[in-house]
């Protein structure tokens, strides 16, 4: 994997992951289950 | 710019070095740094707890100061002492260990340690605020009602929790878009050392647990102070349902302070059995489904709330089933040292003590999963014994261990091995005579958080006392020691242990300021 493919890859973990923090914050809050 | 490129140490010198430093070297140092200090500030508590605990009746403290003790003493440890202990000893460890240059996002890694010193001085600020309530009194559970009924403490607790909370999401994002995206050529994630596995797991628990705890104080802010009544039952809300919403990220919580542990202790006893880890596979497989269980116990922490009886039998059920991975763990490690070639230097000391006194605290923790029996055990000194085997005698003795393995390799010196051992030794006596004689007054029924009791629990409570002094006091030599080591001593060379295995022990101690800037090759 080359270096600009590594932080493509970093930068879209990153937002996946940060996706998914922010869904369990609003789901505790809202409680849409 | 091209000179410069060239030198492997070249970083920035002074205080902008620590202020503004992306290096995964100096973050987990000071993250390792600022977990010592905040266990000497919340040790500093727990001896005012067990000052006031000596004796029965009001001796040093009024019950709304001892209140806040309890409650500070928590905050602090956990989310001070313990989170980032391990924090720092992924920051230094898992970029050397699955041969990264750094960590993925560098510069969110600073922001991630900086969040903390702010967010502590804003908790521990709450103590100068005594005319208005002082600190949050109401147990680091904060359950309302008392805690839509606090002081300015709480507001501003709550408003470092949050701060607390985006350092960890923040953290754990890092390390798992490290792990997933910087492991060396030949990696495989099945090769990975356990330590970085134990610490991916924990970093997908982290993400899942911590917006719900921000979710939960978030709620009781807007209780407070905005008109809602997610939990004040005076406006249509239910106390229980914060109980719920807390515990579905305090479980989770437990084993983000336990698996990392985990993680040392398969580092650790391998190097010094001079043996491979015994079953690397059952361990993963083991502590992804303690992860996986971990979210789906949450209520054996409310069985005296009157669930349904389908739902005390669920939680309970499922909490024991977590016996079974954990008691893998327990027989790989003893089959580990099992014919092993073993010495006993300090790190496997504390390994050992950890394995022994984790399975104490595991036990006790499978009696308070009984349903029934937890009506009795509930709130009493027996789940305060418990759960400070599991976090003391296991995560802080497993930070212990992993801090006296490495600390060569960070340091480039050995530490004293005789001040090592005394360190041990007076640990355990001290750990032990402070929280074993606990189970019996549990059982015995003195109820937790209150600051006095009846004339029949003394003796109990004065060995625990002395205990806890004799364990406070015995840290300054641990860091004495670590002080005496970072200025000097034997030189360590990179090995430092004649049986450890792995990419990190293939630097020189210490390693570069920049190291695996081109990749190693794992076969």
């Amino acid at each position: 994997m080359n270096r600009s493919d590594q932080r493509r890859r970093i930068v879209i973990t990153a937002v996946i992951l940060g996706a998914v923090a922010l869904f369990f914050y609003i789901a505790a809050i809202v409680r849409f289950w | 710019m091209a000179t410069a490129a060239h030198h492997h140490d070249e970083h920035p010198t002074g205080i902008s070095r620590w202020l503004f430093s992306t290096n995964h070297k100096d973050i987990g140092t000071l993250y390792l740094l600022f977990s010592l200090l905040m266990f000497f500030v919340g040790g500093v508590m727990a001896l005012v707890i067990r000052s006031e605990l000596f004796q029965p009746g009001l001796q040093i403290t009024n019950p709304h100061f001892f209140n806040q003790m309890t409650t500070m003493h928590a905050l602090v440890m956990i989310f001070g002492a313990v989170m980032p202990a391990f924090v720092g000893l992924a920051n230094w460890q898992l970029p050397l260990m699955i041969g990264a240059p750094d960590m993925a996002l560098p510069r969110l890694n600073n922001w991630s340690f900086w969040i903390l010193p702010f967010a502590f001085a804003l908790l521990l600020s709450t103590l100068f605020l005594q005319g208005a309530g002082g600190a949050p009194a109401t147990g680091w559970t904060m359950y309302p009602p008392l805690s839509i009924q606090g002081g300015i403490g709480v507001d501003l607790a709550i408003f470092s929790i949050h701060m607390m909370g985006i350092s960890s999401v923040l953290g754990a994002i890092n390390v798992i878009a490290t792990i997933l995206n910087m492991r060396a050529p030949g990696m495989t994630l099945l090769k990975m050392p356990m330590f970085a596995w134990t610490w991916l797991i924990t970093a997908f628990l982290l993400l899942l647990a911590m917006p719900v705890l921000a979710g939960a104080v978030t709620m009781v802010l807007t209780d407070r102070h905005f008109g809602t009544s997610f939990f004040d039952a005076a406006g249509g809300g239910d106390p229980v349902l914060f109980q719920h919403v807390f515990w579905f990220f305090g479980h989770p919580e437990v084993y983000i302070m336990i698996l990392p542990a985990f993680g040392i202790i398969s580092q650790v006893i391998p190097t010094f059995a001079r043996k491979p880890l015994f079953g690397y596979h059952s361990m993963v497989y083991a502590t992804a489904s303690i992860a996986f269980l971990s979210t789906v116990v949450w209520a054996h922490h409310m069985f005296t709330v009157g669930m349904p009886l389908a739902g005390e039998l669920f939680f309970m059920y499922a909490t024991m089933l977590i016996a079974v991975p954990t008691g893998v763990k327990i027989f790989n490690w003893i089959a580990t040292m099992w014919r092993g070639a073993m010495t006993f230097e300090t790190p496997m000391l504390f390994a050992i003590a950890f394995v022994f006194l984790f399975t104490i605290g595991g036990l006790s923790g499978l009696m308070v999963a009984v349903a029934p029996a937890d009506f009795q055990y509930h709130d009493t000194y027996f789940v305060v014994a418990h759960f400070h085997y599991v976090l003391v005698t296991g995560a802080v003795v497993a930070i212990f261990a992993g801090a006296y393995y490495w600390l060569p390799k960070w340091t480039g010196h050995m530490y004293n091995e005789k001040l090592g051992k005394w360190h041990f030794w007076l640990t355990m006596i001290g750990m032990n005579l402070t929280f074993f004689p606990m189970h019996f007054l549990g059982l015995a029924g003195m109820p937790r958080r209150i600051p006095d009791y009846a004339l029949q629990f003394t003796d109990f409570n004065q060995w625990a006392t002395i205990g806890a002094f004799i364990f406070g006091f015995s840290q300054l030599l641990f860091a004495y020691l670590v002080i005496q080591t970072i200025r000097g001593g034997k030189k360590a060379d990179s090995r430092v242990w004649e049986g450890a295995e792995g990419l990190e022990w293939t630097l020189p101690s210490p390693p570069p300021y920049h190291s695996f800037t081109t990749a190693p090759v794992v076969k």
